[in-house]
């Protein structure tokens, strides 16, 4: 039984992938300084060694057809056991969603609004983040369409604005840096954002595809975000050559170098708007994911009615808990990857094992 | 009633929630267009001055004659940059607004002292942005915002479009914040930044020259190159649109217009030490002025001009190369390149690099074609110009 009785189509499905991938392309900063001018191939490598976790994805949701990632855990490991898992993974995404939050805050304070109180920003950003939640997931994910085809809009005119400034040889040396720097670098980007695509098995039940369109729709998703994800990294590098591991968000720097004679210049306000949509996008999907988590554990048979308290939760500690941010790219390299990896990679891996070994699968699955 | 509830709610929202603490509004505002750093007597302090333009209602018709005094200059002696625009935003009505600043001015005192300490602030402040110009300037930097230009509103203006249009035929004119600050972070490799000089001839229309560039190791300006060595520093840099020379020989005096300027560097090794630098510099060239050569039929005139503009430019940048080798700088980008493609090596010639650079041989090698003489085809000298 799934929570939120809406459907939404295989392309839908794939289309949020994108835009969640492209939500985070302002996340580089957390790689940029650890790997600088080889992050274009950090991004590579992490995207290569991700794939085996898309298709582990894709054969849960197979799996468990009409089940999400909470069912899941409780049909493997039983009510009690199950709760507290998922209460972990409760943690879990409220983190993300905050730091998420902290970072459209960020941006928004950096690029438009830097004396509007932090407060407003992040009040207006559950408003309408509730808003579309309590709509359903039909609603939440109607336009990420539009979104992936602005957002790309974006990206490939930024490089054609950009090209008169972009150095190739920024690109350059490859292989310079010690062994251990592209552990860090990769590890970071399958937590951040590969790894956070965990949070679509939460959704997988309430998608109308069959199961080669499961691995086909979620692979699809992940290479064309993670394509984008590499579009970004490579122009900001070749922009920016060694300032790009300094910039908190170097895409910023890099937008507002555009400049086409007189007429076009100081137009890093459509990276601004596009990536306020896109985070409000990611931060919707998160914030649904965590209605339907803390649903899921109470047993609740309807979501909506707690997406307001929930917000209010998330108002609170992303308040209370906004790091500056330094503390917030020293937290995403040094202490999360190593306990988000755990939920988003490691654990969904025991899970498929088990139900393998044990030969557990969803009652509809088994009346097949 | 929902559906009113909402639309109420939005209307409310529009009326309080039109971002008043972010309201700035243009009477509030000094809008700054440029900023020039000196030394101050003062030991530790520095001379911080701003110069911006006076904003007023906009009418109709044609520019009244207060127009001229629309520039507003003001100055403070602090020891950062940051508590120079507090002490200014204290004591002046206005909020100074950064956004569109232009240009950073950095006196000669202030550049050979120590650049890098100045720019952080420019990096930091999220009000600056990083696509700033910025510029040398022989003497105190503050003199520039006293020049009297007709052209533009203020100095400032005029110095930002002045290097626009220079720009657009020499890209390496252009140095923005970003520019220097990533080249102080790369490895094998110095920057340049153009040094200007005011010209103190209230009788010239021209306020400002640009008199060549200033050479920096890491933050600190160490010598000026003008002229002859400024041409070298063009012709062996490369990726340049147009530029020209005047060459005077035996037998007369030609002017050429170099266009399409590209340079390709290859570097000889020797047990993987860098011995030798071959600079290939490709060259289309233009006649654009030929007194003399009276001497010369056509087919042999080409011949001619094609030797002494090779020979040119042999020397020019062998003279430009050897002047950087004296003064262990690489602005050619050479330790740049063997960092990019050869990683391994460089490791082992990172730290006597400049020696290394200083004790390269070069080789210039010059591909000229000249692919125009205007619109006459003989020699043109009717009254036997000598």
């Amino acid at each position: 039984m799934t929570i939120a009785e809406t459907k939404i189509s295989g392309r839908q499905f794939m289309y949020s992938i994108i835009c969640f991938i492209q939500a985070s392309a302002i996340l580089n900063a957390f790689i940029s300084n650890i790997t600088y001018q080889e992050s274009w191939l950090v991004v590579i490598f992490a995207f290569i060694i991700f794939i085996p976790s898309v298709f582990m994805y894709g054969a849960l949701i197979n799996r468990f057809k009409d089940k999400n990632l909470i069912q899941i855990i409780i049909q493997i490991f039983g009510p009690v056991l199950g709760r507290i898992i998922s209460v972990i993974y409760l943690i879990f995404f409220l983190s993300i969603t905050m730091f998420n939050i902290t970072d459209l805050t960020d941006i928004t304070k950096t690029s438009m609004l830097p004396t509007t109180p932090y407060i407003i920003l992040v009040m207006m950003c559950i408003l309408i983040t509730a808003w579309a939640v309590r709509s359903g997931l039909r609603v939440l994910t109607i336009y990420s369409k539009m979104y992936v085809f602005l957002a790309s809009f974006i990206i490939i005119l930024s490089i054609i604005f950009l090209f008169n400034v972009i150095e190739i040889g920024n690109l350059f040396p490859i292989f310079s840096l010690p062994l251990k720097k592209y552990v860090q670098g990769i590890h970071i980007l399958n937590a951040i954002p590969f790894g956070e695509l965990v949070v679509f098995l939460l959704i997988a039940p309430n998608v109308q595809m069959n199961k080669k369109q499961t691995y086909k729709y979620f692979f699809l998703g992940a290479s064309i975000g993670a394509f984008s994800f590499f579009l970004t990294v490579l122009r900001d590098i070749s922009v920016l050559g060694e300032t790009f591991g300094m910039f908190v968000f170097p895409s910023l720097v890099a937008f507002r170098l555009i400049r086409i004679t007189e007429a076009i210049t100081r137009i890093e306000i459509l990276f601004i708007v596009i990536l306020i949509i896109l985070l409000i996008f990611k931060i919707s999907i998160l914030y649904y994911v965590t209605v339907i988590t803390v649903s899921q554990i109470f047993n609740l048979k309807k979501y909506k009615n707690i997406v307001l308290s929930v917000g209010f939760f998330l108002m609170t500690a992303a308040i209370v808990l906004s790091a500056n941010s330094i503390q917030h790219t020293l937290a995403a390299q040094n202490g999360a990857p190593f306990i988000w990896v755990t939920l988003q990679i490691i654990f969904p891996f025991i899970l498929l094992l088990i139900s393998l070994i044990f030969n557990i699968k969803s009652p509809k699955e088994e009346s097949k | 009633m929902k559906k009113i509830f909402i639309l109420v709610f939005l209307l409310l929202c529009s009326l309080f929630l039109v971002g008043c603490w972010d309201a700035r509004e243009i009477n509030t505002l000094f809008i700054v267009t440029g900023i020039a750093i000196d030394k101050s007597e003062q030991e530790g302090f520095f001379d911080v001055s701003v110069i911006g333009i006076k904003t007023s209602p906009s009418r109709g018709g044609s520019q009244s004659s207060d127009d001229k005094d629309k520039k507003i200059v003001l100055k403070t002696t602090t020891r950062s940059i940051r508590d120079a625009f507090f002490h200014l935003n204290l004591n002046y009505d206005r909020t100074l607004y950064l956004q569109h600043n232009q240009i950073v001015i950095f006196g000669e005192d202030v550049a050979k002292d120590d650049l890098h300490r100045h720019l952080e602030f420019f990096v930091r402040s999220e009000n600056s942005r990083m696509e700033t110009l910025m510029l040398i300037v022989e003497g105190r930097a503050d003199e520039v915002f006293k020049m009297d230009v007709k052209q533009e509103q203020n100095s400032t203006i005029y110095l930002f479009t002045h290097i626009q249009t220079i720009s657009r035929r020499v890209k390496h004119y252009k140095i923005s914040v970003l520019n220097f600050i990533a080249n102080l972070l790369t490895e094998g490799f110095h920057s340049v930044i153009p040094i200007f000089a005011v010209n103190k001839n209230d009788d010239d229309d021209m306020p400002i020259n640009m008199t060549g560039f200033a050479v920096f190791r890491n933050n600190k300006m160490i010598a000026k190159i003008t002229d002859l060595e400024a041409l070298g520093f063009v012709l062996l840099k490369g990726d340049v649109k147009n530029t020209n020379r005047t060459i005077i020989s035996y037998d007369g005096m030609v002017s050429f217009d170099f266009d399409d300027i590209k340079t390709k560097k290859e570097i000889i090794y020797k047990d993987n030490y860098p011995i030798k630098i071959k600079i290939t510099i490709e060259i289309t060239a233009s006649v654009e002025e030929l007194l003399g050569f009276e001497k010369y039929s056509i087919q042999d005139l080409n011949r001619e001009l094609h030797n002494i503009v090779q020979q040119e430019i042999i020397n020019v940048a062998t003279q430009t190369f050897k002047y950087f080798q004296e003064l262990k700088v690489d602005v050619f980008g050479i330790g740049l390149s063997i960092y990019q493609h050869h990683p391994k090596k460089w490791n082992n010639l990172r730290n006597d690099w400049d020696n290394i650079f200083a004790s390269l041989e070069v080789e210039i090698n010059p591909k000229v074609v000249i692919k125009d003489y205007g619109q006459i085809v003989s020699i043109y000298n009717p009254g036997g110009v000598k």
